[in-house]
């Protein structure tokens, strides 16, 4: 007797992998998780056709030399180009974005969860790692899931961008947050184009870790240029007020000014 | 490709042992079909000879698989769209919206024809309706949408929560 679907435990389980590869092809991008996070079939099938499916896919790598943790992140930009969004406008916020290095130094194994400590920091002093040296297999874990981590990574930001109106752009030129609180000024402010150079956000969290090590709080300038849109400019301000507050606390001075389309948030000992 | 070669048909068996006779032309959507007529020498021949057993179709399946066929047999051959770029789900002809208005059993098992006898067209535009009917749900919705049972350890839903923090509500 042949096997018919309703011989499965539930409909959506009688389709073969492939089959549920196909759906997963034709998702939308923000529908992926939330279909993978259904059951462990779908996050099975999601992980074997993720090379196939649709996104916005970039190139993550961990390398280990000299005690040294190099995580490397590439991106071709023409593959984060969604439809609907001008091409030129994604390749000017992914251009300076093809090689992305945060160096860890580490003498121990690599725990994994200090994977989502880089990619998911509360702020910088999170991925600072001090242990045993890393195998050549926890390595190659590493490299997997730095992969696919970053993947979601540029997934989110993507689907960040997507939603963004072309009416409204800031140029991030000196950026104190990490890439988490970005993202997040792009989820609270969903109206605003972020545009930054992720060399440019790496050196700001260095800068940051740098500035937290000597217990010293100079004035800091954050500068976002290039807003058009009064009503935005306001918006912003607030939600970057609230980020400035969470990543220095209370007993630090910080403000915002918006001039002429430009946003400076300051922040002083 | 000549009007004899046009008016050439083959027979196909269903499961449940109906026969359905079927223009070449229109059956050469289905990859399995051509490549299995290629295997046996019959893709010249005037008589296929025997009914072809489709044996993981269902009659009223192959029916409706016969049917979308015909409709598309004469379409353009789509562009490789293998790339890595967002595919539509918005572009579903009117008359592939009104064929899969279907209940959800019978979708799956077209889904399933179409993959098993590997008619590219069917399997995508079947399966552009599944993610249409994903589209803005969340995973609790898509569970009972598809009768799914969350069947993960509160560890992994943890982890796979975490992985994707991105896009929780």
């Amino acid at each position: 007797m042949s096997t018919s679907i309703y011989d499965y435990e539930h409909p959506a389980h009688a389709l073969p992998r492939e089959c549920f590869g196909v759906v997963f092809k034709h998702l939308e991008r923000k529908d992926v998780p939330k279909l993978r996070k259904t059951c462990s079939f779908m996050d099975q099938v999601y992980k074997k056709e993720r090379n196939d499916i649709p996104g916005p896919h970039c190139n993550a790598k961990i390398q280990y030399t000299n005690e040294q943790l190099t995580l490397t992140v590439s991106s071709q930009n023409t593959k984060l180009v969604p439809r609907d969004v001008e091409l030129s406008e994604w390749r000017l916020v992914f251009r300076n974005a093809e090689c992305v290095h945060l160096e860890i130094n580490t003498d121990s194994d690599i725990p994994m969860h200090l994977i989502d400590q880089i990619l998911c920091c509360d702020s910088i002093e999170d991925i600072k790692y001090n242990g045993p040296k890393i195998s050549e297999e926890m390595l190659n874990r590493l490299n997997e899931a730095v992969q696919y981590e970053m993947e979601l990574k540029v997934e989110e930001w993507a689907v960040n961008m997507t939603g963004t109106s072309k009416l409204t752009k800031i140029n991030i030129l000196n950026p104190i947050a990490c890439l988490d609180d970005i993202i997040e000024i792009m989820q609270l402010v969903p109206d605003i184009n972020v545009c930054m150079s992720w060399q440019t956000l790496v050196n700001g969290m260095r800068s940051l870790e740098k500035l937290r090590n000597s217990q010293i709080v100079p004035d800091w300038q954050f500068n976002v240029h290039e807003i058009v849109g009064g009503a935005m400019i306001q918006a912003a301000s607030e939600e970057l007020q609230q980020i400035v507050q969470n990543i220095f606390g209370d007993d630090v001075y910080s403000s915002i000014t918006t001039t002429n389309n430009h946003i400076t948030v300051t922040v002083r000992s | 490709m000549t009007d004899a070669a046009q008016e050439r048909s083959i027979k196909l068996l269903s499961s449940d042992n109906e026969t359905f006779q079927v223009p070449r032309n229109v059956i050469r959507l289905s990859n399995t079909i051509n490549t299995l007529l290629q295997d046996l020498g019959l893709d010249d021949e005037e008589d296929a000879g025997d009914a072809i057993p489709v044996q993981n179709v269902t009659s009223t399946i192959l029916k409706k698989v016969i049917a979308w066929c015909q409709h598309h047999h004469e379409d353009p051959v789509a562009a490789d769209d293998s790339d890595s770029r967002e595919k539509r789900t918005d572009d579903i002809s009117s008359w592939d919206v009104e064929f899969l208005k279907v209940d959800q059993g019978t979708l799956f098992e077209l889904i399933l024809a179409a993959n098993y006898l590997d008619i590219k067209g069917l399997l995508d535009v079947s399966c552009k309706t599944v993610a249409n009917m994903i589209k803005g749900k969340s995973p609790e919705e898509i569970r009972r949408t598809f009768n799914i049972k969350n069947d993960f350890t509160p560890e992994e839903e943890e982890q796979i929560r975490k992985e994707n923090a991105w896009c929780e509500d």
